[in-house]
């Protein structure tokens, strides 16, 4: 049996579809040959990954017993009085409404000015119902939002507001899988069970509002604004938390769920009447040629000279998150002696925070812009994903943006190269009257542990002279 | 002795952690036959019934499999007395080997799996999640998309042997740190 008859054999064989001598045969190679076995376990692992990824997360209940069985009680309880004193008014009464309405839509789509979406539907069966027209899904229909903002508005009372780019699936009027996007929601009591899967979590509404952040190279986050929600964790450990108003988690890549402030300006819980233009001018560069900006390292800027808070960082081969600021961009891989890593090592969710003071007159800094420079050998460790955030003098952290640059190939043995990126602001200034910056690495596609090599932060800017800050 | 809060929440932990190993296992047993899910279930059910007999800190997934496999061979016995072909019981045990996987590397493979179905193309794409997520069969598929179905399994060797050699790529990958 050669090559492309044992993988025919095998595919057919976990397909259900080998039969007779071909069965046979393939049984007498795989007791032979220590090579056909090996190609056994890897038609079963795809087999298995394929099975698992779809039917995996019904195979364990999510929903707490103790919550469903209290349900089902008063659900019952409920029909039993209504059954005695008014069944044949309520049939009446909803045999009228049948006869009087078209079905209601399981999910209608509403658009902000500027909004680019596409719906297709899943085929339908022979002589079941057409594909329904407009801006409407229904169990199978999948919407993905190029840019711009939608509402859903759920048959079931359930309503959301998404933010382009995104990705989503309606599975059942009760089950939404999201790819990827960022989506607030609002439940009502009556659609308790509201489900949502994303690439990471299974999310079980309790009854709540709550968003949630799904994006290609982040963790999954879940912000929990009001009333309770369940999530389980698809990975690893597959760790399962109830939040509670106030509480916010992302997922860990260990299959854990880690503790993140809750923020609502990460979400819009209105659709927003005119087009939202981006405030933060983001210019994005790459390179295959990796030291290519090795000259454009800064010793100058706010944040050179100044001590970091870190958590996170991955300081194997003398990596350090204290050469973000120090104004060298660093060589490449052992090619010096006691430091082998001239940069920081990420891992997702590591942070550098800075101090800046208040400057000279005790306002903060302007800042007027950022440089970020990633790069490395391989495997799209030059690649970079962070988080900024910047807290005005006595107030509180906002996210100022959001970054994500993946050009270089995460293939093991190409994919060197280095990445740029230099935030600005039509104005001429991204943040004024700010005392303390925040960066958070976040995931970078395919290289290994999401991980990438910082080489330096600059942030520029000035003190800032008038308190009229953004 | 009835487990307490804590301990029950661990084997439930515990349970659930390996639902991924027991899956792979029990399909390794009994490849292309019907009734994977159902045997998962009855696993878990056991598991669970017999809670109070795992002694905590030995291995629970030696345990579990040893349960699934109990379960698996009673599944193929029925299976055998209504005619099906199966492969012979020391072949099936040569070949499961599930087991000995550590519930971190299947998870890698599920991701290394997102990772390169992320990379089809839309149309390959729709066929692996219809053949993998719906319930219908392929003769239906090629009705809705007008293919004769010997096409679509034509194209779902291909996509799947691409597969196989991308989660390939992807885990040598995950094993290549700076």
């Amino acid at each position: 049996m050669n090559h492309l008859e044992l993988e025919e054999h095998l595919q057919d064989l976990f397909d259900g579809r080998l039969e007779g001598q071909a069965f046979e045969d393939l049984q007498q190679v795989l007791r032979d040959d220590p090579e056909a076995r090996e190609a056994y376990r890897e038609q079963l692992h795809l087999q298995h990954t394929l099975e698992f990824r779809t039917k995996g997360v019904d195979l364990l209940n999510v929903v707490p017993m103790d919550l469903v069985v209290e349900r089902r009680q008063r659900r019952s309880m409920r029909n039993a009085a209504l059954a005695a004193v008014a069944v044949l008014a309520i049939g009446a009464i909803v045999m009228a409404l049948i006869a009087a309405r078209p079905p209601q839509p399981t999910l209608i789509v509403n658009t902000s000015p500027g909004t680019e979406i596409s719906i297709s539907h899943a085929p339908t069966r022979e002589g079941g119902k057409e594909a329904p027209e407009g801006l409407v899904l229904e169990p199978g229909s999948r919407l993905k939002v190029l840019n711009g903002t939608v509402e859903l508005e759920f048959a079931s009372g359930v309503r959301g507001i998404i933010r382009g780019p995104a990705d989503l699936t309606l599975q059942r009027e009760d089950l939404l899988d999201l790819a990827n996007g960022t989506v607030w929601f609002e439940v009502p009591a009556k659609a308790v069970g509201f489900k949502v899967n994303t690439p990471d979590l299974v999310l079980t509404d309790l009854g709540t509002e709550f968003g949630i952040i799904s994006e290609p190279n982040f963790l999954d986050e879940v912000h929990v604004f009001d009333g309770k929600v369940e999530v389980h964790n698809r990975y690893g450990v597959k760790h399962q938390e109830l939040l509670q108003a106030g509480q916010a988690r992302y997922a860990g890549p260990a299959g854990r769920w880690k503790e993140t402030p809750v923020r609502r300006d990460h979400f819009l819980d209105e659709l927003p009447t005119k087009e939202l233009e981006p405030a933060v001018i983001s210019s994005e560069d790459f390179t295959t040629t990796q030291l290519a900006y090795k000259d454009d390292a800064s010793d100058s800027d706010l944040l050179h000279g100044l001590t970091a808070v870190t958590t996170g960082w991955n300081l194997a081969n003398n990596a350090h998150p204290k050469e973000l600021t120090d104004g060298i961009h660093g060589a490449g891989f052992n090619q010096v002696s006691g430091d082998s890593v001239q940069g920081a090592w990420t891992t997702v969710g590591a942070i550098a925070e800075y101090h800046l003071g208040t400057g000279a007159k005790g306002l903060g800094y302007d800042i007027t812009s950022i440089q970020s420079i990633a790069d490395w050998n391989g495997a799209g460790f030059g690649n970079q994903a962070w988080t900024v955030e910047v807290k005005p003098v006595g107030g509180d952290y906002r996210i100022l943006h959001t970054v994500n640059h993946h050009p270089l190939s995460s293939q093991p043995l190409d994919g060197g190269g280095a990445t740029k990126i230099v935030l600005a602001d039509k104005s001429g200034v991204l943040a004024s009257g700010i005392e303390s910056i925040k960066f958070t690495a976040s995931h970078v596609a395919g290289s290994v542990d999401n991980a990438f090599i910082w080489r330096e932060l600059d942030v520029f800017g000035s003190p800032t002279t008038s308190a009229t800050a953004r | 002795m009835e487990l307490n809060a804590t301990q029950q929440a661990e084997f439930v932990s515990q349970i659930a952690r390996h639902q991924s190993a027991l899956h792979a296992y029990i399909i390794s047993l009994m490849p292309g036959v019907d009734g994977v899910d159902d045997v998962l279930q009855e696993t878990n059910l056991v598991l669970w019934e017999k809670r109070r007999t795992f002694e905590p800190g030995s291995n629970f997934r030696a345990w579990a499999c040893a349960i699934a496999r109990f379960r698996v061979m009673g599944h193929r016995r029925k299976l055998a007395r209504l005619g099906f072909q199966l492969l012979d019981d020391d072949l099936a045990e040569q070949l499961a080997t599930e087991c000995e996987a550590e519930p971190e590397e299947l998870t890698d493979r599920i991701r290394a799996l997102e990772h390169c179905l992320g990379r089809l193309p839309e149309k390959e794409r729709a066929l692996i999640d219809f053949r993998y997520f719906s319930n219908s069969q392929l003769e239906e598929y090629a009705v809705k998309c007008d293919r004769p179905v010997e096409s679509l399994r034509v194209s779902l060797f291909r996509i799947r042997t691409a597969l196989k050699k991308c989660i390939t790529g992807e885990l040598t990958l995950y094993r290549n740190r700076p």
